[in-house]
């Protein structure tokens, strides 16, 4: 039997036993399977039978009236309406542009936001994004607090703008990173403008900018496709340890103290956002650091 | 002679509502999309059923209906293209489940809508309606008005040209 027949004998439910089992075994039939699932969720929302029947019963009942109408009368309305509506629109414009949705994470969570033309923004722990969906499709503007990574579909100008400054691409994939004093701009596909002062900086792929205390820093080079966090770690290269310990802070619920550790030293490695006792071992042992957790604190010793 | 002649009857009106409301509403969704107002043009269809309901007897009610609503979006000069939704929810995690694969299905979900969106009218309604609504190669063919030959034809053609669409994943 040729593959049409059976994807046509599976779609009728007429497959027998034996054909049945062959066919279930092939990568084909799981695939279907998968896209069978899938299409569950375009499954339009149920409406509201009743409230839908109701109005239907409305407009049925609707008979035309004929109404004589006084000019003079309706012309006063008219002109009271209109300063009305006027001045309702003029003062309520400001409100509905400035009218924002916030979403955020916690600590140790990640999130992922569908935007109004299907870009997907991805928050790293303890961030918050904001947009207006009222204007999203004159200008499509973003204000970010912390971590979050972008895949931005083509279109016109996208905007992200963080305390530390303004990404602007038009579609690609990138990540912004704005964390009390560390600054860093990751392009991981097509081109991303950040604005500093003076000249633009242009980014493409693989490459970052990065600022520390304002100050623009040599950044590596990026290699992998997608920032670690999406793989459940938290990567650095060269960053001072503060940074890395506020990262421990925002991925598990604890607090970190130091006693004798030279904060401003560089980083390189990475944690598990997982795993809290290999994530404390991984950022003390190099350093030849030991550690005391109390509770939800903990401390850091240096020698 | 039955007493429901016609469905001028308020229960019998009631009766072809429930039975058929929520079906032609996902008919028109799935064939010409969100963006085309299902439910306005359903509702419309409805009211031209009651403006005609002398002229209407209660079994060919339905047949009526989509006749109706089909030739309707037929003439609609602005008609939109066609747009599906599905229901994405805002995945709030521990970080158990790594983003990554939220990203793979979302890239998935993102395949198989444009696939969709760009089947014939066609293929995308006599595909929809079986692998969503449960419906039988029979039904659909009365519903669209075809032998049940072509519903299956059209069906694999769906099939073919999603998988061909989709690729590897």
């Amino acid at each position: 039997m040729k593959n049409q027949d059976y994807i046509e004998k599976w779609l009728a439910g007429t497959l027998n036993e034996e054909e049945k089992s062959l066919f279930e075994k092939t990568d084909e039939f799981k695939s279907l399977q998968r896209m069978d699932r899938a299409l569950l969720l375009f499954k339009p929302a149920p409406f509201n039978e009743d409230a839908a029947y109701e109005n239907l019963k409305a407009r049925r009942e609707k008979v035309a009236r004929v109404v004589q109408l006084n000019w003079s009368v309706v012309m006063k309305i008219a002109a009271v309406l209109v300063v009305a509506i006027g001045s309702y629109l003029y003062l309520s414009t400001s409100y509905f542009a400035a009218k924002e949705e916030l979403y955020q994470t916690g600590i140790g969570q990640t999130r992922e936001i569908a935007l109004p033309d299907k870009s997907v923004v991805t928050l790293n722990a303890m961030s918050s994004i904001s947009f207006s969906r009222n204007t999203w499709n004159a200008e499509r503007k973003i204000t970010l607090e912390g971590e979050a990574f972008f895949a931005v579909v083509k279109g016109g100008s996208f905007q992200v703008s963080t305390e530390a400054g303004v990404v602007t691409v038009l579609g690609t994939q990138f990540n912004v990173k704005d964390r009390d004093g560390f600054y860093e701009v990751t392009c991981y596909e097509g081109r991303v403008q950040v604005a500093v002062a003076g000249d633009p900086v242009q980014l493409t792929a693989q490459q970052s900018y990065r600022e520390i205390e304002k100050i623009a820093t040599d950044a590596p080079v990026e290699l992998t496709e997608t920032p670690s966090w999406f793989r459940n770690e938290s990567s650095f290269q060269r960053v001072p340890f503060r940074e890395v310990l506020n990262e421990l802070e925002r991925q598990y619920d604890v607090r970190i103290k130091t006693l004798d550790v030279d904060v401003t030293q560089s980083f390189t490695g990475k944690f598990p956002n997982t795993d809290l006792t290999t994530a404390l071992q991984s950022v003390t042992v190099p350093f030849g650091l030991s550690y005391k957790a109390n509770g939800k604190e903990i401390v850091f010793h240096g020698d | 002679m039955e007493p429901d002649q016609h469905v001028c009857e308020d229960a019998t009106f009631r009766r072809i509502f429930k039975e058929c409301s929520c079906d032609l509403h996902n008919f028109l969704y799935y064939k010409y999309g969100a963006d085309n107002n299902p439910e306005d043009l359903m509702q419309e269809a409805f009211a031209r059923l009651w403006d005609n309901c002398r002229k209407v007897s209660p079994d060919k009610a339905r047949s009526f209906l989509f006749t109706v609503a089909n030739n309707q979006m037929l003439n609609d000069l602005a008609r939109k293209k066609t747009a599906l939704n599905y229901q994405k929810e805002d995945h709030v995690t521990q970080t158990h489940e790594s983003p990554h694969y939220l990203l793979e299905e979302a890239e998935y979900m993102n395949r198989l809508q444009r696939a969709l969106e760009e089947l014939t009218e066609e293929q995308r309604v006599a595909f929809m309606l079986n692998r969503i609504e449960g419906k039988k190669h029979r039904e659909i063919a009365e519903i669209l008005g075809i032998s049940q030959k072509a519903v299956e034809k059209r069906i694999y053609k769906a099939v073919e040209s999603l998988q061909e669409k989709i690729g590897k994943f």
